[in-house]
């Protein structure tokens, strides 16, 4: 990919550059990337020279023809989300995601930012790789780093992660995105409480129970009084004790609300 | 002595619900490495471990399910063990953390056929018993101030920076 002017460049260039905005890099390659920024904040001169390199960095994954776009890192994860330009990954980049991800899994704790700006970037074509390596002979904790990645990328990753539950994933692959929708904010679920809800009364009903608590769980999810509906209609067919108990705990909780 | 192991769903390890095919992608590891366990003498070391070993991995209390598997049992499939704390920051878990060597393919399909005669044991703990116990791990004697930084960042955990409310 040929860029026709580097971002320093273009930056430097425009004399409005302390104006939030969205900038792309260049017209041709607009639809390959955009690099969107709020560089009012940036503050003085040496640091912004090398936010300015950083970005020119980022551009692209080195080795690859995957685009990079890139918010600065202390701008809030939701802020991250942009258009996706690209929904699935091409091949060329595997090995360097491949790479990427066997280091986060060998982690714990919260995802750093680079990580998370790294899969955002990608847009939702790196959540459905990550949801098609979930698939792959992982043990729990890799499933849990992956769910939890996926839960910091909530920007780019919940319409995928939607996706995949309503086919027939796994069950423990079921219960790992459960768990990463239950951890996402609930103003960034808002738009997709229909879903979510039809998606819940589904595997409320799964054959294994350990799916079943999960899904009772992540009833949190659903504001009142739909929540309560789901909650008491699964109550009345239920019959495991673990998932009884998840469900009254659940109930218990809105009572409390 | 067993070996504890987080799973997706203990009851599958259990007669007569036994599923030899979940339970051998319960015991796979990635990519030919060894299999994370935890060495546990007791139950209650057991409880202690999972509900550390969750706040580690965990984005919020949820509910989790663990099995142990006998010391015996990977002995008669010639299986070693060798401990491991690499990077975990809490002494329990770095104390008991352990890798099972030698589990190929063909020695998990037969320790998964053999598993049904072992009786294994397996518990899952619920999201409410996770909650308390979590907040009981951070006043602990052993490690309560290093259970209370795995959890920093996550906001599914904060209620454990609260004080606890008075009756």
């Amino acid at each position: 990919m040929a860029i026709a002017d580097s971002p320093k460049t273009q930056l430097m260039r425009t004399r409005t550059w302390k104006t939030a905005g969205t900038y792309s890099i260049d017209p041709k390659t607009a639809n390959y990337f955009q690099l969107k920024t709020d560089l009012g904040a940036f503050g003085e001169s040496a640091t912004q020279v090398n936010r300015i390199k950083d970005f020119e960095a980022c551009i692209r994954i080195p080795g690859t023809d995957i685009p990079f776009r890139r918010t600065k890192a202390t701008e809030p994860r939701a802020a991250v989300i942009t258009n996706a330009a690209h929904s699935t990954i091409p091949k060329s980049g595997e090995p360097l995601l491949r790479e990427r991800i066997a280091t986060l899994e060998s982690g714990s704790g919260i995802i750093a930012d680079p990580d998370v700006l790294f899969w955002s970037n990608l847009g939702e074509g790196g959540a459905r790789w990550l949801l098609a390596r979930m698939n792959e002979r992982l043990g729990m904790r890799q499933l849990w780093r992956i769910a939890d990645l996926l839960t910091a990328t909530y920007g780019v990753s919940v319409n995928p992660i939607l996706s995949d539950l309503e086919a027939v994933p796994s069950p423990r692959k079921a219960s790992a995105l459960l768990s990463a929708l239950t951890a996402v904010s609930p103003a960034a679920l808002r738009q997709f409480i229909p879903r979510i809800e039809s998606i819940l009364r589904r595997y409320l009903g799964h054959p294994d129970d350990a799916v079943r608590s999960q899904a009772a769980g992540a009833i949190g999810i659903i504001p009142d009084p739909s929540a309560t509906v789901l909650l008491r209609d699964a109550l009345t067919r239920e019959t495991d004790d673990d998932v009884i108990g998840a469900l009254e705990e659940e109930l218990a909780q809105r009572s409390h609300l | 002595m067993h070996y504890l192991r987080e799973v997706h769903n203990c009851k599958h390890f259990r007669n007569p619900d036994f599923n030899r095919e979940s339970a051998e992608a319960e015991l796979v590891s990635r990519d030919g490495t060894p299999l994370s366990v935890y060495q546990v003498p007791d139950i209650a070391t057991a409880d202690r471990v999972i509900i550390i070993y969750a706040m580690r991995m965990k984005q919020q209390p949820e509910k989790i399910d663990y099995i142990l598997l006998p010391e015996a049992l990977l002995r008669k499939f010639n299986l070693s063990t060798r401990q491991d704390p690499g990077d975990i920051r809490h002494p329990l878990l770095q104390r008991t953390h352990h890798e099972i060597l030698g589990l190929n393919v063909n020695v998990l399909e037969k320790l998964v056929d053999d598993l049904p005669s072992w009786g294994i044991q397996g518990r899952r703990v619920p999201k409410s018993e996770l909650r308390d116990k979590a907040q009981e791990e951070c006043n602990h004697s052993d490690g309560g101030p290093e259970a209370l930084a795995l959890v920093a960042g996550r906001p599914g955990w904060d209620y454990l920076q609260q004080p606890p409310r008075q009756p």
